[in-house]
């Protein structure tokens, strides 16, 4: 058996800096939650509010008078509600590829980083669930009519949908990611709760770490259940988006109706949750002064998987093309030219644009390093990315088979309003998150922070206590 | 307190002998007076000598009730509790049964009434489905002769006037002086009326009846015997759309004023100049079903297929147009040209028929040289086309047709058309062969003239009384064209009786509310020798009177004599007029009574014997004098004023099935708008939805446009019958009036024809339609080919591509069984017009909500059966070809698949149902649809039906709620309907036995319907025929329905395939 100090990382980085010691560590992540929240977190929670009430607003015209108040017509059944979903489920899938895939790949870096990662996939699903539930038509009976459970009237649910599988796949998603979530943040809600002064929060606390003593026996059960979960979420990292795009390649409409869907989506949502992830650390490390945590090398490794998956992402692109005018169907190689000339060609080139010609930027060091160039390509991801969501959905219907049934597609105020609606949604639970439970898994870092000491010129001995 | 002690000192002063008590209670009883009152003493001897209730009670009693104060705080504390207990729980709605039920009503089971359809002067029969003592479904009468079970869009729709919540309730009277209005009861309308009326007679006044066109001879006879009271009286007919011209001509050119019938089906090839006969002229129902009869092609025997052709000249696209084997766009008035000219060939230059030494004709037509109109009018293939059509029309003599006029060729030349359109037929030998000129209907003729002269002689105060019945000048009528609305100033009684406040009523002195047609007693005679009857299916839902029955009532109330005298009532009156005239000419052994009602049953009583051969009428030369010479037109811009099949002349702009009836051409809804064809579009720089003004002589229309493929380069048209200004919440302000732009040239209105400017004003309008991409973009969706395509190989246009066509596809499903019937549907394209009645009718039977104007335009539109319309060929003369779409019911549905509740299923018998109650609206269903004819319920649009629209809603189907996808059924009420009976007889279900809604009332019997999986049955045949084939069948998902392939009789070379 190797002891840790035996292992040579693969690269001897830093990935802890300015001489932080665990002490330092503790003080550092508690900090956001034991002080009252700063002027900056109002702001921003204040706005976050203020978009929840915007997207509270349309829910409720949009189940009480009917979906009608949305820009959907017919070809076009699908449009804006349908766009967020996927889009909000490809943001969550940064959190589960960093927390449980580069945890079994041994990638120490994630350390810094992954406790956000799943609490942004956490809150990202929840706004995505949102949307499915909210795009049909009887929410009222939608949401327990699509789960099969067992009744007196022998409904039963329809398993050739893949609407179907969607509950599946995105509620196990959904309970594994939690778990994984919560089950990583006992060591550090039992240091936060041994930091407590107010009765209150240490009760609070208490109730959260479930009994955490920091025992030998308590690591060890720890590590495995860590690692059985991060075994469990590393498939659905696939899965997920792969059953999301089967909503559109199982159908029969060209531009749907595609076999490069399940890899192409699973590509274009880890680089926008990657995108994601960078916009959310590039803040967080500024406004909680975590530099010395979430460091540069960090955001590097982050913006190369971007300028990796975007390239993806462009050759899916490019393959479609491909394979439209090599299938021969009249109306694959229309809908493909629609897409790019047609009515939204637009939004095509905006995808386009965003998703394959600005990551492409991070070739250079000096890009990758900097933070204004990270945030702004961040950004550009995230909306190229959403209006790849929104190229797929509504230029695929808008004219499909039958040409008397063309017409156009044009979001409303409520389509708008709850697209903003859900950001206000991810952003308040995200603030609330920052808030209330250390946002760096403080443990891990512990142990990065010990294997670098013992590899650098230490002037201090470490033990390493939860 | 002084006053006190004087009272008593005077008391105690003058009555010695009484001894007052030493305590009193009040100063009365210090007085003898009282204890001396027997009352008082009577009280003072029970217990409580004062009963304070009683008291109270008096002193209480409110002077103006007559309620006293504890009564009615008794009574409000009653109700107080009776309120709150019935907010305790929801009030109990008891189904009332029948306690009585009527003998013929069985709950569940629709009752059928034979009547004659009214929304036009035509005289179609209907079949009126009753359940429960409401009309909710109108069908054609499959023994009547004129529709032969097909009914038009318009009749479809006219159940929902009858149910219109904007219908007159109650008599009103419009006080001249203030304006004020005030609604009466029919007693006092009755008699302030009469008490008038009688006054009038008094003094020998003149009274006026202004009536649509009759088309009951009863209702004729009775109007003339109210007017044959007073000393002058006259019935004037008048109807903005009545082709007058066609009647005066015959009389002028044959001697008999005859609207003829026109024998379609006899005709080989028949040539329309302007005459939409498919969707709005003259008979059109009648019309298209002739026509039909020639358009069937079964391809059996496909070598020696044979196919009428259909040639028109037009300057509107209509349907008939559109129908068309080669259409050719001109101008208006172009048509007298193109008719002179062909005349020219055959008599003049060819030397055809006994006309060709008719030196009369031979002059007359000397000035039309084929050559100089056709490079006049720009005709494609110039005047050398014009010569093979003389040749073909020549060579199909007596076998062919010729028609001509309507709305939009209404020009100055209208009456010289049909002079012409005589012409031909005389010498193309058609006369008394397809024109029918012996079978004289009883419907009268509108007559402008005779209304010019009304309105004269209101002007001059001549006229007393005005009765107007069915009317609408003051809409039809510019205000500068006869001054109508002055002159109905100076006419000391207006009367209107209509079924709502229109723009003339509300100049009317009485507004008296009338019956809708199947509330109201009636007949027609719309051909000699065939009467219709009309019976009420319902009691009349307001305080309504029928128009006969209140002229009746007054009649009687004058002393009137005549079967008025005689009648009880209307009905009593239809009856003695039929037992006069029809009943006694029918020679019948049976009493009247057994008559009337078999008649009654069967709606329509025929007296003509078998097929008399009409008898052929001499064309008189002299007619032609009437002729104009020749003279180009100049004018840039000619504007087509025309009438959609839809709206007619705007008489049912409040009926919303109608409004919101996309229109076959231009599939636009809820407006009218200006038609430019591309070349002059491109030439003027306005683009769809430009709003322009249309300028002529003052008058200016502001319009939006609508870019009309196969417009003449020098026509812009708009459609009559929109912006009404009082009709109801639908049409009121829907589209704009373009009737200002009507003319009047001797003693006719003249809609076409006028020179007008447009002006681009920079504003938009954005016209709800339900098609916005035109072309098929090549996709297999649409068959279409020539005859002589067809005749060497009937599936030329089957799509044979290698990757996409295979035989048999494999699949890992196994397939479904279909045991007993499998049901599919044939359409044939060949012979469907597009005219849209099986959208209405599917409307009418399925519960399709009306959605509105912004929702149509977002693309919303709910019918379950749209007519698709395709173009091809050039802009400029394009080919069209229509194609209903609806539920494919896919064997391979791709919406059942996706489904996550399981809510669209595949039944046993082949169709696709839906299932509403399970639907939760994901909307995948209609994403994953090729045909995209799945309708999703954005809001509750069934809210749209307000009051008394309610009632309209067929039982046997669902009304949807919001949230929900829904589709065509294939009308599976009907389904099972045939399967309960079949199965009460014992048997199966046999083809024929029932019909979908959109199929039995096709005017042209386009669409069949039955079981699949009988090889003898109808459908199964067309289905095996070698020109059937599915829409967009690559995409395997096998549908129930197949289409025949388009066959158009065009000429090879004229053939624009393949160029």
């Amino acid at each position: 058996m190797a002891t840790p100090s035996d292992v040579i990382p693969f690269h001897s980085e830093v990935y802890v800096t300015g001489d932080k010691t665990l002490k330092d560590v503790n003080q550092d992540v508690s900090n956001p939650l034991e002080n009252f929240p700063t002027k900056i977190w109002w702001v921003c929670f204040s706005f976050a509010l203020f978009a929840i009430a915007i997207w509270a607003f349309t829910v409720t015209a949009v189940v009480v008078t009917g979906q009608g108040v949305l820009g959907l017509n017919q070809p076009n059944g699908w449009g804006t509600d349908i766009t967020n979903f996927v889009f909000w489920v490809g943001i969550g899938h940064a959190g589960t590829l960093i927390s449980a895939i580069l945890f079994l790949f041994r990638q120490k870096w994630r350390t810094a980083i992954n406790r956000s990662a799943e609490a942004m996939t956490i809150f990202a699903v929840i706004t995505a669930l949102t949307f499915p539930l909210l795009h049909t038509g009887r929410p009222w009976y939608a949401c327990f009519w699509l789960l099969p459970y067992p009744n007196q009237r022998h409904l039963w649910v329809n398993f050739r949908s893949p609407l179907l599988w969607d509950v599946f796949a995105v509620s196990t998603y959904f309970t594994i990611s939690l778990v994984f979530w919560f089950v990583g943040l006992i060591p550090d809600l039992a240091s936060v709760r041994d930091r407590s002064k107010n009765s209150i929060r240490k009760f609070i606390y208490t109730i959260l770490s479930l009994g955490w003593r920091g025992s030998n026996k308590n690591w060890s059960h720890y590590e495995m259940a860590y690692m059985i979960l991060a075994g469990l979420s590393a498939p659905l990292v696939l899965s997920v988006h792969t059953i999301v795009s089967f909503d559109f390649a199982v159908s029969v409409i060209p531009g749907w109706h595609t076999t490069i869907f399940p890899p192409y989506f699973v590509a274009g949502a880890i680089f926008s949750g990657f995108a994601m992830v960078v916009t959310l650390l590039v803040i967080m490390r500024e406004v909680f002064h975590f530099k010395n945590y979430i460091t540069l090398e960090h955001l590097e490794k982050m913006n190369k998987v971007i300028l990796a998956t975007g390239m993806i992402v462009g050759y899916a692109y490019s393959c479609e093309f491909f394979i439209a005018w090599y299938s021969g169907s009249p109306f694959e190689r229309f809908a493909f030219i629609n897409r790019a000339f047609g009515p939204y060609w637009w939004a095509y080139w905006i995808m386009a644009s965003c998703n394959v010609l600005v990551p492409q930027i991070f070739w250079f060091r000096a890009a990758r390093r900097s933070i204004p160039t990270m945030f702004v390509v961040s950004l550009f991801v995230n909306v190229g990315m959403w209006f790849e969501r929104y190229v797929i959905v509504v230029t695929s219907l808008h004219r499909d088979f039958l040409p008397s049934s063309w017409s156009y597609y044009a979001p409303t105020w409520y389509d708008w309003g709850w697209t903003f609606g859900s950001f206000g949604l991810f952003f308040a639970l995200f603030l609330l998150f920052v808030r209330f439970l250390p946002t760096i898994a403080m443990a891990e870092v512990k142990g990065v922070l010990a294997q670098q000491k013992s590899h650098g010129s230490s002037h201090q001995e470490v033990s390493v206590h939860g | 307190m002084d006053n006190h002690h004087e009272e008593l000192n005077k008391t105690t002063g003058s009555e010695q002998t009484f001894v007052p008590p030493r305590h009193w209670i009040g100063p009365e009883e210090l007085q003898a007076s009282y204890w001396s009152d027997p009352q008082i003493q009577e009280q003072r001897a029970q217990e409580f000598y004062e009963k304070p209730v009683e008291m109270i009670d008096q002193i209480d009693r409110v002077d103006s009730s007559g309620f006293a104060r504890r009564d009615f705080l008794t009574v409000m504390g009653a109700s107080m509790a009776m309120a709150s207990i019935s907010c305790a729980r929801r009030p109990v709605h008891k189904i009332i049964p029948y306690v009585v039920k009527p003998e013929e009503v069985t709950l569940g089971v629709p009752n059928w009434y034979a009547s004659t359809c009214q929304e036009c002067s035509v005289g179609c029969g209907v079949l009126v489905k009753n359940r429960e003592g409401r009309p909710i479904k109108l069908e054609g009468n499959p023994d009547h002769p004129i529709n032969q079970g097909a009914l038009c869009t318009r009749g479809q729709a006219s159940l929902l006037n009858l149910y219109d919540p904007d219908r007159l309730k109650a008599p009103v009277v419009h006080l001249r002086g203030n304006g004020s209005r005030k609604e009466l009861t029919w007693q006092e309308a009755d008699t302030a009326i009469q008490s008038q009326l009688k006054g009038v007679l008094a003094k020998g006044g003149r009274v006026r009846v202004l009536t649509g066109v009759i088309s009951g001879d009863s209702t004729r006879r009775l109007v003339r015997e109210f007017l044959s009271n007073f000393k002058s009286g006259e019935n004037v007919e008048f109807e903005p759309l009545h082709l007058e011209e066609i009647a005066d001509a015959q009389e002028l050119t044959y001697g008999t004023s005859v609207v003829p019938r026109y024998r379609f089906e006899e005709a080989e090839v028949v040539l329309s100049l302007g005459a939409d006969f498919l969707t709005t002229w003259l008979s059109p129902v009648e019309y298209a079903r002739g026509w039909a009869k020639k358009r069937k092609l079964n391809g059996q025997n496909p070598a020696h297929a044979k196919l009428s052709r259909l040639v028109c000249f037009e300057s509107m696209l209509t349907v008939t147009g559109a129908n068309a084997d080669e259409r050719y766009p001109i101008r208006p008035g172009d048509e007298l040209k193109i008719a002179l000219a062909l005349a020219h060939i055959l008599v003049v230059q060819k030397k055809y028929s006994r006309f060709a030494t008719d030196s009369l004709v031979q002059s007359s037509l000397s000035e039309y040289q084929p050559e100089k109109i056709a490079s006049e009018i720009g005709l494609e293939g110039g005047h050398i086309r014009l010569e093979r059509l003389a040749e073909e029309l020549w060579k199909n003599r007596g076998k062919s047709l010729i028609v001509g006029g309507s709305v939009s060729s209404k020009t100055r030349d209208a009456f010289a058309l049909q002079i012409a359109v005589n012409l031909l037929n005389s010498i193309l030998e058609n006369e008394g062969v397809t024109v029918d000129g012996t079978l004289q209907s009883g419907v009268s003729h509108s007559s402008y003239a005779s209304l010019a002269r009304l309105a004269s002689e209101m002007q001059s105060g001549l006229i007393d009384v005005l009765v107007i019945h069915q009317s609408n000048p003051l809409y039809v009528l510019p205000h500068d064209l006869l001054g109508f609305e002055g002159a109905m100033k100076r006419v000391p009684l207006i009367i209107s009786i209509s079924d709502r406040e229109d723009e003339t009523a509300l100049l009317a002195d009485y507004v008296l509310p009338d019956h809708h047609y199947l509330e109201n007693w009636g007949d027609a005679h719309p051909q000699k020798g065939l009467y219709s009857l009309q019976q009420p299916s319902i009691a009349p839902l307001h305080s309504t009177r029928a128009f006969q029955e209140s002229l009746l009532i007054w009649s009687k109330a004058l002393g009137g004599k005549g079967l008025v005298q005689s009648a009880l009532d209307w009905h009593g009156y239809l009856q003695q007029h039929w037992k006069e005239t029809v009943f006694r000419d029918a020679g019948s052994t049976a009493t009247f009574e057994q008559f009337w009602e078999s008649v009654l049953r069967v709606g329509v009583y025929s007296a003509r014997a078998g097929k008399a051969k009409p008898a052929i009428r001499l064309f008189r030369s002299a007619s032609l004098n009437k002729l104009p010479h020749y003279t180009p037109l100049t004018a840039e811009i000619s504007l087509v004023l025309y009438s959609k099949p839809s709206m007619d002349d705007g008489r049912s702009a409040n009926n919303a099935w109608l409004q919101e009836k996309a229109d076959p051409i231009s599939s636009v809804t809820w407006d009218n708008y200006l038609n430019i064809g591309p070349a002059l579009a491109k030439k003027l720089n306005v683009a769809q939805d430009d709003v322009v003004e249309l300028q002529s002589e003052g008058v200016r229309i502001q319009v939006p446009v609508h870019l009309q493929p196969g417009l003449h380069s020098h026509v812009v048209s708009v459609a009559v019958g929109y912006g009404r200004r009082s009709t109801g919440k639908v049409g009121n302000q829907a589209g704009v009036d373009v009737y200002p732009f009507l003319q009047v040239a001797d003693q006719r209105l003249i809609f076409s024809g006028r020179s007008v400017q447009v002006r681009k004003t920079g504003k938009f309008y954005r016209l709800a339609a339900t098609q916005w991409h035109t072309v098929t973009e090549n996709r297999p969706v649409i068959n279409d080919i020539t005859l002589s395509e067809f005749r060497k190989n009937p599936a030329a246009a089957l799509h044979t591509d290698p990757h996409l066509r295979l035989k048999e596809v494999p699949t890992i499903w196994p397939k479904h069984e279909y045991k007993s019937y499998r049901w599919g549907m044939a359409i044939d394209l060949n012979s469907c017009t597009g005219c849209g009645a099986c959208v209405i009718a599917c409307q009418a039977e399925n519960n399709i909500p009306v959605v509105g104007r912004e929702q149509v335009r977002n693309s919303r539109h709910m019918s379950w059966i749209k007519i698709d319309r395709y173009y091809s060929g050039s802009p400029d003369a394009p080919e069209l070809v229509f194609q209903p779409m609806l539920c494919q019911h896919c064997e391979n549905a791709p919406c059942e698949t996706v489904c996550p509740v399981l809510a669209t299923v595949h039944d046993d018998e082949g169709l696709n149902v839906q299932v509403y109650n399970r639907c939760v609206g994901t909307r995948y269903c209609q994403n994953n649809c090729p045909y995209k004819v799945r309708r999703f319920n954005f809001f509750d649009h069934w809210k749209s039906y307000e009051g008394t629209m309610n009632l309209a809603w067929n039982p046997d189907v669902t009304v949807r709620t919001r949230g929900i996808m829904e589709k065509c059924t294939f009308c599976v009420q009907r389904i099972r309907d045939a399967k309960d009976k079949a199965k009460d007889a014992g048997e199966k279900v046999r083809d024929g036995d029932f019909q979908t809604a959109c199929q039995q009332t096709c005017p042209t019997e386009a669409i069949i319907f039955g079981n699949i999986n009988d090889p003898e049955s109808r459908v199964s045949k067309w289905m095996a025929s070698p020109h059937a084939f599915k829409v967009l069948e690559v995409v395997n998902t096998l549908p129930s329905i197949s289409y025949m392939t388009k066959v158009r009789n065009q000429d090879k070379e004229v053939s624009r395939r393949g160029e």
